[in-house]
């Protein structure tokens, strides 16, 4: 058995595991789209597609970000 | 701008070491500081008594003991994290040098070192009265002379690392691997190898504390509560901690974890196909030590052990910045390298930098006796306190994770008092949290519902929950 303030952080740690893994994987499949990009796309087209993948995901993150304050 | 460059590097580590130096003092000691202020004011064999029974090599103590002595009048909490002010100012001077070792391009050696003089963990450990500036001096100072070749000096700071922290020897092991690695060694010649020589010496200088306390130490430490279970999720908390602080608003979660984990990627990425293999080692190799030990034995992944590593990630990352795509990355790491300077920076001016769990909090108005329901207010009273009687409450509980054992509290020269010995006025100084068995909640429970409180801090979590109670109540028997 542990105490209240245990039990209250073990549950606070259960949530930042899934929350950590989350960020961490958005983090890594960002990176990773962003490497095949340029398989993808060619020439000017790709420096246009690179613009709006980076703004979009940048957005979404400030628009989180802007939530949780 | 071709007229400013040559300049650049000084003026980074002038703003470093301005950075370092704001608020220094503002923040009070925390516990793991008062502890280390405690243990440098012992003399040599009771510190050694005092180390043996806790948790890290006794090497930092007994330079801070050192500087109490040769600066006898000069504020104890000043010497102490001005040390490590100017361990890390030493250790932006080594980042250089390693950067000149490695032929980095002179963009990337420039964008390392800004980083390097920024880096709000960097600007943490420097502000921080406990061993870790001084390790990243070592394990910089060992990783440097292991590229110039240069043994006896590789042997002689490997055993000074060895007796600084506990880590030392996933460091050395890291980096003695790179060494005999670089040397191409042939099995024939295997007996020559001047490293493999430097490293058996190291190693037979530290087995008398080895063999003595650290494995007795490791159980301590994996018991302790700071050192989680491994999980991925514990892993990657661990990461964000040690590269970007958890001095952070909470909001720039979302952002600065995607971030680390494109920053990582795209370094290792940049380093492989760079072969900048001695780099990726120092970066990770002790982690992996960590992991695995943590995996086949018992969770020891601290993630403030890793601190060492610390720069060879950030040549990594400023060798990857030089990339031409690198800017997608950057986009995302840069504002968040800038939020939590000027975070940090700001909190600094505050005095909340530094655990509000583990300090002293004003109660100007105590006097004489003062009973600690545990060693999280013990040790900062005491340094901060010391016109006042402090005594450890034996509540007959089991241990809590994480406090003093009762020789090392012995050897601090603190004294106990048992429950039904309380005298009739006293001061109780308590905090309960995550470390707290049920026992012991119950015993504060007790006694601050016949105690008037002083002054109490509630510490709340993200959600707004609170996740623990730091308070002074007053007790005077009717």
């Amino acid at each position: 058995m542990i105490g209240e303030y245990s039990a209250l952080y073990s549950a606070y740690l259960v949530q930042l595991e899934t929350v950590m893994v989350w960020l961490v994987g958005i983090g890594l499949a960002l990176g990773l789209g962003w490497e095949i990009l340029p398989a993808v796309y060619q020439g000017k087209r790709l420096r246009l597609v690179e613009m709006v993948y980076t703004f979009a995901f940048l957005g979404v993150s400030a628009f989180l970000a802007w939530r949780m304050v | 701008m071709k007229k400013i460059l040559p300049f650049l590097p000084i003026g980074f580590i002038v703003a470093g070491l301005i950075l370092r130096g704001l608020f220094l003092l503002n923040s009070p000691l925390w516990y793991d500081e008062a502890f280390t202020v405690l243990i440098s004011r012992l003399d040599i064999e009771r510190m050694l008594s005092a180390t043996v029974t806790d948790v890290h090599p006794p090497l930092y103590y007994v330079l801070i003991s050192g500087l109490f002595t040769a600066f006898p009048t000069v504020n104890q909490a000043l010497l102490l994290r001005g040390f490590s002010v100017f361990c890390s100012l030493v250790a932006m001077f080594q980042l250089w040098a390693i950067s000149g070792e490695l032929r980095l391009s002179e963009r990337a050696r420039l964008i390392a070192l800004g980083i390097m003089a920024a880096a709000p963990v960097e600007l943490y450990y420097a502000q921080e009265g406990r061993m870790y500036a001084f390790l990243q001096v070592l394990i910089l100072a060992q990783f440097l002379t292991m590229l110039r070749r240069e043994w006896k000096d590789l042997t002689l700071v490997s055993i000074l690392t060895l007796y600084t922290h506990n880590y030392g020897l996933f460091y050395c092991a890291v980096i003695y691997a790179i060494a005999i690695l670089r040397e191409r060694p042939t099995w024939a010649k295997f007996y020559r190898l001047a490293p493999l020589w430097s490293g058996l010496v190291a190693l037979l200088l530290f087995v008398p504390w080895l063999a003595l306390v650290t494995f007795n130490q490791m159980g301590m430490v994996a018991q302790g509560y700071w050192i989680q279970p491994l999980t991925l999720g514990n892993l990657f908390y661990s990461l964000l901690q040690i590269v970007w602080t958890t001095v952070m608003p909470d909001w720039l979660i979302v952002l600065a974890v995607p971030a680390l984990a494109m920053v990582i990627l795209f370094a290792v990425e940049n380093a492989w196909s760079e072969r900048r293999f001695e780099l990726l080692a120092l970066a990770f190799g002790p982690l992996l030590f960590a992991v695995v030990i943590s995996m086949v034995w018992k969770p020891v992944l601290l993630f403030r052990g890793l601190f060492g590593a610390i720069p060879a990630l950030i040549l990594l990352v400023a060798d990857a910045s030089t990339h031409k795509r690198a800017w997608f990355w950057i986009s995302f790491a840069a504002p968040v390298l800038a939020i939590t300077v000027g975070w940090y920076v700001y909190q600094g001016s505050m005095g909340h930098i530094k655990s509000q769990h583990d300090t002293v909090l004003p109660v100007a108005s105590a006097r004489g006796v003062m009973v600690h329901l545990n060693d999280s207010t013990l040790l900062p009273y005491a340094v901060y306190r010391p016109d006042m009687v402090h005594l450890y409450l034996e509540k007959g509980c089991p241990a809590d994770n994480g406090q003093l054992t009762e020789e090392t509290r012995a050897a601090l020269g603190f004294q106990s008092i048992r429950l039904e010995d309380l005298p009739n006025r006293f001061y109780l100084a308590a905090t309960v949290g995550p470390l707290s068995t049920p026992c012991e909640e119950k015993v504060y429970k007790q006694l601050t519902a016949i105690s008037a409180p002083v002054m109490v801090d509630k510490l709340p979590m993200a959600s707004g929950e609170t996740i623990g109670i730091n308070g002074v109540w007053s007790y005077v028997s009717h």
